[in-house]
C-alpha cells in the first residue's frame, strides 16, 4: 500500500469556503432549501441507491462508493425521512469534495487492499473525516446568508414567547431553549433536521443576537 | 458508448405508403458498421458482429446484430445497459430525481435504480413498459417511444448484471467504513457488506 501523507486538516472556515465555492460552481444561488437531491442525482450523475436494511445490518445510514459514482442510502431513511436523507446526501458529497484525494492515494483495486485500508484508518482519522463531512453538509445545506436572514425573522417571534415565559430570568436560563426553538422553526425552511441548524447558528455566532 | 457482448437491433420500418426496399436496408447496415468503426477507434476496441434479418417484408423488418467488443488484450468489454441508460437519461430530461420519479408514479426506487444500472432486465410485459414510457413523458409514435421499446427488445439478449462483478464491487465499497458506534469493522462485516452489495 502507498505511504499516506495523512489526512488534511480543514478548518471550519476552510470548509465554509469550499462549500460556498462548490455551490456557486453548480449555480445553486441563495435559494433554500438547497436542492441536494437534484444536484447529486441529475447534475452530478451519481447513482443514489436505496439499500434495504443498511442501518440494521451495518449501523450506517449511507455511504459513498470509493469511485464516487454511487451513494447507497438506507431504504427506510430514503423513503421516509427527507431532512435526514438530505443531510446524508450532503455529508457523502462532502466526502467526495474533501476526501477524494486522500482516498485515491491508497490505490485500492482489490478486496484485500480495501480490507487493509479499512483496518489501517485510525479512529482519530475516521472521526476527523466524519466531522469534516458533517461540517460540509451543514454549511452546504444551511448557507450563511440565508441562515442569518431567516434567523432574524424567526428569532423575533421566539423571543416574544421566551420573554413572556422567562421574564426577569438570566439569559443562561433560556438561551438553550430559545436556540432549540429557533432551530426547530428553521428546520422546514432549510428542510434539514433541527440539530445541524442549531450547530450552524452557534458556528456563525448568531447566538449573540439572542438578547 | 456501446460495448458488448450484446444483441443489437435496428428497426427498419417503411415510411408512410412508401414500401421498404433493399437499398434502405443496405444503408442502415452501412450506418451501423460505420458507427462501430468509429466506436472501435474511440475505445481501442475490436468488434465482431454477425447480422441476421428477421421478419422482413415489404413494410419493413428487424435487423438483429449479435456483437462482441474486445479490448486490445482480447478481453471482452462489459456491456453498457442501453435500456437503463436511456431510461435514466429520459428521467433526468424531464427533471425528476429518482426519488421524485418513484414517488410521483408509485414505482419501487430500488427496482428502478437497478433497471437504470442494468442490474435488472427491462420488464417483459408490454403494459409495464408502456407505463414506464408514459411516466418518462414519451409520446406514442415518436422516435423516443420506438427507441425505448427497441432498447427493451435488444436487452432481451443481454444477461443483466444481477450480480455485480468483483472489479465493480471493489469500486462500490464505501470510501470509509465504520459502524454508527465507531467500532472497528471486522473482515466478516466487510464480507457481509460485499455479499449484499452484489445484489443491491
Amino acid at each position: 500500500m502507498a505511504q499516506s501523507p495523512g489526512l488534511r486538516f480543514f478548518s471550519y472556515e476552510e470548509i465554509r469556503r469550499i462549500a460556498d465555492d462548490y455551490a456557486s460552481r453548480h449555480c445553486l444561488g441563495n435559494e433554500v432549501p438547497v436542492d441536494i437531491d437534484r444536484l447529486v442525482d441529475n447534475i452530478l450523475g451519481i447513482n443514489v441507491i436505496p439499500f434495504p436494511s443498511l442501518f440494521r445490518s451495518f449501523e450506517v445510514n449511507a455511504f459513498i462508493s470509493n469511485d464516487f459514482r454511487k451513494i447507497y442510502v438506507d431504504e427506510y431513511l430514503y423513503l421516509n425521512l427527507e431532512p435526514q436523507y438530505r443531510f446524508t446526501l450532503a455529508h457523502e458529497l462532502g466526502h467526495m469534495v474533501l476526501h477524494s484525494e486522500y482516498f485515491r492515494q491508497f490505490k485500492i483495486d482489490n478486496l484485500t487492499s480495501y480490507v487493509d485500508f479499512v483496518a489501517d484508518v485510525s479512529e482519530d482519522e475516521y472521526k476527523l473525516i466524519e466531522t469534516q463531512a458533517n461540517h460540509f453538509a451543514g454549511l452546504f445545506l444551511v448557507p450563511a446568508a440565508a441562515l442569518r436572514e431567516h434567523f432574524l425573522e424567526q428569532a423575533k417571534d421566539i423571543m416574544r414567547f421566551i420573554s413572556s415565559r422567562y421574564k426577569g430570568q438570566r439569559r443562561d436560563n433560556y438561551l438553550g431553549t430559545a436556540l432549540e426553538l429557533i432551530s426547530q422553526k428553521l428546520s422546514p425552511i432549510f428542510n434539514v433536521y433541527y440539530h445541524p441548524i442549531q450547530i450552524r447558528i452557534e458556528r456563525d455566532g448568531l447566538t449573540e443576537l439572542i438578547p | 458508448m456501446l460495448a458488448g457482448p450484446l444483441r443489437g437491433l435496428i428497426a427498419l420500418t417503411a415510411l408512410g405508403d412508401q414500401a421498404f426496399d433493399f437499398p434502405s436496408l443496405l444503408l442502415s447496415v452501412g450506418i451501423f458498421l460505420f458507427d462501430f468503426t468509429r466506436h472501435e477507434a474511440e475505445t481501442d476496441s475490436v468488434f465482431q458482429a454477425s447480422l441476421s434479418i428477421e421478419r422482413l417484408d415489404k413494410r419493413g423488418g428487424m435487423l438483429y446484430v449479435e456483437y462482441n467488443t474486445y479490448d486490445m488484450k482480447g478481453i471482452p468489454m462489459k456491456a453498457k445497459p442501453l435500456f437503463g441508460e436511456f431510461f435514466k437519461q429520459k428521467r433526468i430530461g424531464i427533471n425528476f430525481t429518482l426519488r421524485e420519479f418513484c414517488r410521483r408514479f408509485d414505482f419501487d426506487p430500488g427496482n428502478i435504480s437497478k433497471l437504470e444500472r442494468g442490474m435488472l432486465p427491462p420488464p417483459e410485459s408490454k403494459e409495464k413498459l408502456e407505463e414506464y414510457a408514459h411516466a418518462l413523458g414519451l409520446k406514442k409514435g415518436t422516435d423516443d417511444w420506438y427507441q425505448f421499446f427497441d432498447f427493451a427488445a435488444a436487452s432481451k439478449g443481454v444477461i443483466p448484471h444481477e450480480l455485480m462483478e468483483d472489479e465493480e464491487l471493489v469500486k462500490s465499497l464505501p470510501i470509509i467504513f465504520r459502524s454508527f458506534r465507531s467500532k472497528r469493522v471486522s473482515k466478516k462485516i466487510v464480507a457481509d457488506l460485499i455479499e449484499k452489495l452484489r445484489k443491491t
